[in-house]
């Protein structure tokens, strides 16, 4: 049983000798609650593709949008939603889907079943 | 508690736990698809199931290949190598450095392609290495570790700038930065940076090929989990 204490370990970040860097960061969108947003790619016109296994689709964001949207490209038939997404010729992306188990998080010691996917 | 494998984090909403053993799907189940977006709408087409693998992670194609993809198996600890013109696939190799541990799930996690190596996250092992391949995407070198960790730090997937440097989303807010040489710098962001799963630098002017886009998996308040999004460093 491994249990690590994430708070406790910036203090030794510091002390490590890691460097530490600054830049700006700005956000782009945001997505409705309960989505765990896992990949992305960049199509050759720049425009994001996104996807979360929390839904069967893929999504298309402008980043350079004044109030940047999703749009959804393509919602798969089956699946509980894309893991991998690469491109592999000029704006054509293999994507890999599955239907998970779940994803299973343990909220203080109850477990909490934030998408649980029967099929 | 019954499982045997996860991370606890510090949130405002108090102590989660992620359970890596259950991020898995069904044997069977995952499928490999390509979609085109030159058409409106993408034309998308149902290349293959993978009867014996439960997590297809990080996908890579093969660069100078337009048929072969590259995928890890943090399950197992290997590569497995697909065809998408044949639908054809299998394990393409395999090594100590991509395997799970007794404490971590998850072992090789990220993949990218660059100057003839496959570069990799160990989410477990907590490394980030590379190993030689060539055209056909097989191992031809021993792979090696380029970096460890930073304490308090768990490595996901990552990007390569056009200066070797590796970019790497890892958990609970940080990126990453790993010169060639294995130096890293740490960003840290907890109100932008929210379990960063993932990255890719953008296409296009200077501008965007400076841009670094990072997929944050989210933040727990309460029950929910919060603030899923894509979010842009200016690197």
């Amino acid at each position: 049983m491994f249990r690590l204490t994430l708070l406790a370990a910036f203090a030794l970040q510091v002390t490590l000798g890691d460097a530490t860097k600054v830049l700006p960061i700005r956000n782009i969108f945001t997505f409705p609650i309960n989505t765990f947003v896992e990949n992305i790619a960049v199509r050759s016109n720049s425009h994001l593709i996104v996807a979360s296994p929390s839904v069967p689709t893929l999504f298309t964001i402008d980043p350079s949008a004044p109030s940047p949207d999703a749009s959804v490209a393509h919602t798969f038939p089956e699946g509980t939603g894309p893991w991998g997404i690469t491109e592999i010729t000029s704006d054509k992306f293999v994507v890999v889907t599955g239907s998970m188990f779940s994803l299973v998080y343990l909220f203080y010691d109850e477990v909490l079943l934030l998408h649980k996917y029967p099929n | 508690m019954k499982f045997c494998c996860y991370i606890s984090i510090q949130t405002d909403g108090g102590e989660i736990v992620w359970d890596f053993a259950n991020t898995r799907a069904l044997l069977g189940s995952l499928t490999v698809w390509t979609v085109n977006f030159g058409t409106s709408p993408p034309t998308v087409k149902n290349i293959t199931r993978i009867a014996n693998s439960t997590i297809f992670n990080g996908i890579a194609a093969v660069p100078g290949s337009t048929k072969l993809i590259l995928a890890a198996d943090s399950d197992i600890g290997a590569v497995w190598r697909v065809n998408i013109n044949s639908g054809a696939y299998s394990i393409a190799f395999s090594d100590p450095l991509f395997a799970n541990t007794a404490t971590g799930i998850l072992g090789i996690n990220g993949i990218r392609i660059k100057g003839g190596y496959l570069y990799f996250t160990n989410s477990a092992q907590g490394i980030f290495g590379r190993v030689p391949i060539d055209g056909e995407g097989s191992k031809i070198g021993a792979a090696e570790v380029i970096a460890n960790v930073p304490s308090g730090v768990v490595y996901d997937d990552f990007a390569i700038d056009d200066g070797g440097n590796t970019w790497i989303a890892s958990h609970p807010n940080e990126v990453v930065e790993v010169t060639p040489n294995g130096n890293q710098r740490i960003i840290t962001n907890t109100t932008l940076l929210l379990n960063p799963t993932n990255s890719v630098f953008g296409r296009g002017n200077l501008k965007e090929r400076k841009t670094l886009y990072v997929t944050n998996g989210g933040w727990f308040v309460g029950n929910d989990l919060v603030n899923g999004s894509v979010v842009a460093i200016s690197t």
